[in-house]
């Protein structure tokens, strides 16, 4: 039962995310740089906190792509567009604009990720904790978080 | 004071220390957590900063609350914040604070933006004003310790004078039996002025 029927438009394009994902994995090396990711655990968006990590559910999920150091990321929760900064030992923090779903109220809002690649061979598996600033209607501020295992693909790792 | 009373009063003595006990590794944890990155981190030029500031807690959707802050840097990696609220209702008062030990970084070339990774204790006391038969009120202290991550924008006003503006989150885990990517969350923003020699 989809709990939040509200959300499938963004779950939809987090199915196209996955599809693009799988697809780019099997394809020859790009000539450009870019990296496709697709992640799952745990969130907290005034659903009540704090929630059990369910990766089968598509309202955990979350699906990026990320072109030179501009970052999109796409899940029910969240549509943002970050910066990303990188560490030489794989750890990574984007911080980003965008609009933040909520339970309790959606709207604009700023998210920052705290994320670390590791084993990467053509994929990189990662993991990441995001925490959500969000306005929403009738002064409500959304105050969410997300603890997430994904991986990714990245045209320039080898 | 008879033999019955002496054991009883071992027995309590006994009791208090096993309670006391259990709370050890909750100051042990972050203490030695502390020493590892002071001792092997820190370089021997060292440089202080120090500041404080206002903003918020954040205990979830819309559970704003207006808070103090302050914050010690040294060594230009070491970074010990706090932020501190305290309320007061008819019923009951509470006071909260959050204390993060961190490791900080600059991003990549930013001179003035910086990320942080460290250890955060969440300490709350609650006393409820409500007396009851025998003229007590209850209170109650609960700390947790959790992983602490911000992002922090400090700008140099002058040679001495720094702004920082402080995106601090504590992600405190249910406990070791639990494997769950399952967290507690709270946040803090505030901004303030830092005096750095």
């Amino acid at each position: 039962m989809n709990r939040f029927p509200q959300l499938s438009v963004p779950i939809i394009l987090l199915q196209i995310i996955a599809t693009s994902t799988l697809a780019l994995t099997i394809a020859p090396a790009q000539a450009f740089a870019f990296r496709l990711g697709l992640a799952s655990g745990a969130i907290g968006v005034g659903t009540g906190q704090s929630n059990a990590a369910d990766f089968a559910s598509p309202v955990n999920l979350k699906g990026h792509a990320q072109f030179a150091s501009l970052d999109l990321s796409f899940a029910a929760t969240q549509l943002l567009l970050g910066k990303v900064f990188t560490f030489n030992s794989g750890a990574y923090v984007i911080p980003a604009l965008g609009f933040i779903v909520d339970g309790n109220g959606s709207g604009p809002g700023v998210g920052t990720s705290f994320g670390f690649n590791f084993f990467c061979w053509g994929l990189c598996p990662y993991v990441e904790m995001q925490h959500l600033l969000g306005v929403g209607p009738r002064r409500h501020l959304a105050s969410g978080y997300a603890v997430r295992l994904g991986i990714d693909y990245n045209s320039q790792s080898k | 004071m008879s033999q019955p009373a002496r054991a009883s009063a071992s027995r309590f003595a006994l009791a208090k220390f096993y309670l006391a006990a259990r709370k050890l590794p909750q100051i042990v944890v972050p203490c030695i957590c502390s020493l590892f990155s002071i001792f092997f981190t820190a370089r021997p030029a060292c440089a202080f900063e120090f500041g404080t500031g206002g903003g918020f807690i954040s205990q979830g959707d819309d559970r704003i609350l207006p808070a103090v802050a302050g914050w010690l840097q040294f060594n230009s990696n070491i970074l010990i914040s706090g932020a501190a609220v305290g309320e007061k209702n008819s019923d009951f008062s509470q006071q909260t604070a959050l204390l993060h030990l961190s490791y900080s970084s600059t991003l990549e070339n930013s001179k003035s933006l910086r990320a942080n990774l460290g250890v955060g204790e969440f300490i709350n006391r609650t006393r409820i004003l409500k007396f009851d038969s025998d003229g007590n009120s209850s209170s109650k202290i609960s700390n947790a310790t959790g992983l602490a991550l911000g992002l922090h924008w400090t700008p140099a006003l002058n040679n001495h004078l720094r702004f920082r503006a402080a995106w601090d989150a504590l992600y405190i885990p249910p406990g070791i039996s639990v494997l769950y990517l399952t967290f507690g969350h709270l946040q803090s923003v505030t901004a303030g002025l830092g005096w750095e020699f």
